[in-house]
């Protein structure tokens, strides 16, 4: 969106006047009115007076056309639903609440990026196993939640927790802001679910390559969900679990996934599906039992607000998300308390200045 | 105060709503039940009156398009909520109360608004009349420091103290 100064001169043209004229009845001088031309937004005072002047309204001064300072959003959903004009639409304007922080935070700093010249499998697991290390993610087990968003963190990933609209049915999705690599995750997905599409979109944003129109390319997801899963499922995993399970009567061997899942923080489907890469003919079914297995588990949402306490939350993005609660930190006194609620998504949940206060004590901790 | 139109106070409905509905707000103000219903809303039809809509609009593409704060050097970021109320300010030429520099310095800096200090305000009603100081209100102020309240203007600070009589325990 910008500021169309040069409108003014039709303006002035279509109405007989004159800068001069102009200048006297907006009550500045002619030189302030050519800087509006030329492209300096004027005071809200001045730009209100020339709407009544001129009576158009303040829209009428500024473009549409939204910049490429915010990539598209949402191109992949959960489950089965489809992406829609409507669902785009709720994104970015969700995404815009954050444009100015982003804007106000000059990235200069180097970030990874992965190009490959086949998007194979050999390749994606060879880029996994590079994250898995660089993130320190050991002993060829998939990582927890925490785990999960380090590596974000390491990748130069800010990680936006918060409710999504009714409308947006993902878990997750990747954004770029003024070259900010963004992903927000939606606090109503259950952890077991949130890290495979976490990674997911933690690939994407390192492939760094969402360039058509809708942002979608089936083979590019493709390849993203593959080294997600091999962050997710090193091989030498899923040939521990198999070889455990191997044999067992079908009852066993979901006891079993249940023990392996709620161990290192993975949904069943998702090592059924990886233990199918190497036996192609196990066909054991988890539908339903696997969605019994998840309402074990909490949402990130419950994980962030566990007692309704502002310290604890802070505590808790900080860790999860430091380099967005850096960008938060480092504007904290010039953001004001309701944007701070917009922003953190806590408007219903925490008092926004309790968690403003305890977001200065950090920022001056931490000096 | 805010259904007696001798305080002189009015608010949006957003603000009331994000005031009660705040699960938080119930321990932590525990007063809110109390004043719940002397705190009324001004009525939709009352604040979109006059230039609203057009202050509202030209706040929207201000902010959307990116204006420096003079004094932070950084763009102004206000959330919807902030924009209603300084539209509303703005429009019907209220002054404008906030703990917010941001929102204060928007106002001033772009349509030249009129802010006070909540002091300010108490020192209007005592001034007025309207309420008469006692140990039991000058509680509140150590209520205020508690809350890490923004320092009042050492200009009413200086007449609260005048006109009352009392010392200022307040931030």
């Amino acid at each position: 969106m910008e500021w169309l100064g040069e409108k003014i001169k039709d303006l002035i043209k279509e109405n007989n006047s004159s800068i001069v004229k102009l200048a006297k009845k907006t009550g500045v001088s002619r030189q302030t009115v050519n800087d509006w031309i030329k492209g300096q937004i004027p005071k809200g005072n001045h730009l209100i007076n020339l709407c009544k002047i001129f009576n158009v309204n303040p829209d009428f001064f500024f473009s549409k056309d939204f910049d490429n300072s915010i990539s598209v959003p949402v191109h992949r959903t959960r489950m089965t639903a489809k992406v829609t004009p409507a669902m785009q639409k709720d994104a970015l304007e969700m995404v815009r609440k954050y444009e100015v922080l982003f804007k106000n935070d000059a990235n200069s700093s180097i970030l990874p990026v992965v190009r490959v010249h086949h998007r194979t499998d050999v390749v994606a697991k060879k880029i996994a196993t590079e994250l898995r290390k660089r993130a320190g993610i050991g002993q060829d087990l998939p990582p927890d939640y925490e785990h999960t968003f380090s590596l974000l963190a390491y990748l130069g990933i800010k990680v936006i927790f918060r409710h999504f609209p009714e409308k947006i049915k993902a878990y997750a999705f990747y954004t770029k802001i003024h070259g900010h690599r963004i992903v927000f995750v939606n606090n109503s997905t259950n952890i077991i679910d949130l890290i495979f599409p976490v990674l997911h979109e933690a690939v994407h944003a390192i492939r760094d390559e969402i360039q058509t129109n809708d942002g979608f390319d089936a083979e590019e997801e493709d390849f993203c969900d593959k080294v997600a899963n091999y962050i997710q499922f090193p091989d030498e995993y899923v040939h521990m679990v198999y070889d455990f399970i191997n044999g067992l009567s079908a009852g066993a061997q979901v006891n079993k996934l249940k023990i392996y899942g709620k161990t290192y923080s993975h949904a069943l489907f998702g090592i059924v599906k990886q233990i199918k890469t190497i036996d192609p003919d196990f066909n054991l079914k988890i539908g339903g039992a696997d969605s019994n297995f998840k309402k074990g588990f909490h949402t990130i949402g419950d994980i962030l607000f566990i007692g309704d306490d502002p310290r604890d939350y802070v505590a808790k993005i900080s860790a999860l998300s430091p380099l967005f609660t850096s960008i938060i930190l480092n504007q904290i006194d010039s953001i004001t308390i309701s944007k701070l609620g917009e922003m953190l998504g806590i408007e219903s949940v925490l008092d926004a200045r309790a968690v403003k206060d305890e977001l200065i004590k950090l920022k001056s901790m931490a000096a | 105060m805010f259904r007696d139109d001798r305080y002189g106070c009015v608010t949006i409905q957003e603000v009331l709503q994000e005031l009660f509905r705040t699960q938080k707000f119930k321990t932590k103000y525990p007063w809110r039940t109390k004043y719940k219903s002397k705190i009324k809303a001004l009525i939709k039809s009352k604040v979109e009156t006059g230039d609203f809509n057009l202050y509202l609009e030209a706040i929207r593409n201000i902010i959307v398009t990116g204006k420096i704060n003079k004094r932070t050097k950084r763009f102004f970021s206000l959330s919807y909520i902030d924009q209603q109320i300084a539209a509303c300010s703005i429009a019907h030429g209220f002054k404008l109360t906030t703990v917010d520099d941001d929102l204060a310095d928007f106002i001033r800096q772009e349509f030249s608004g009129k802010t006070i200090s909540p002091l300010g305000i108490v020192n209007d009603w005592i001034k007025k009349g309207l309420i008469k100081w006692d140990d039991d209100l000058q509680s509140i102020l150590e209520d205020w420091d508690k809350c890490n309240e923004h320092p009042q203007p050492k200009k009413e600070v200086k007449r609260f103290k005048k006109i009352t009589g009392f010392k200022y325990t307040g931030p």
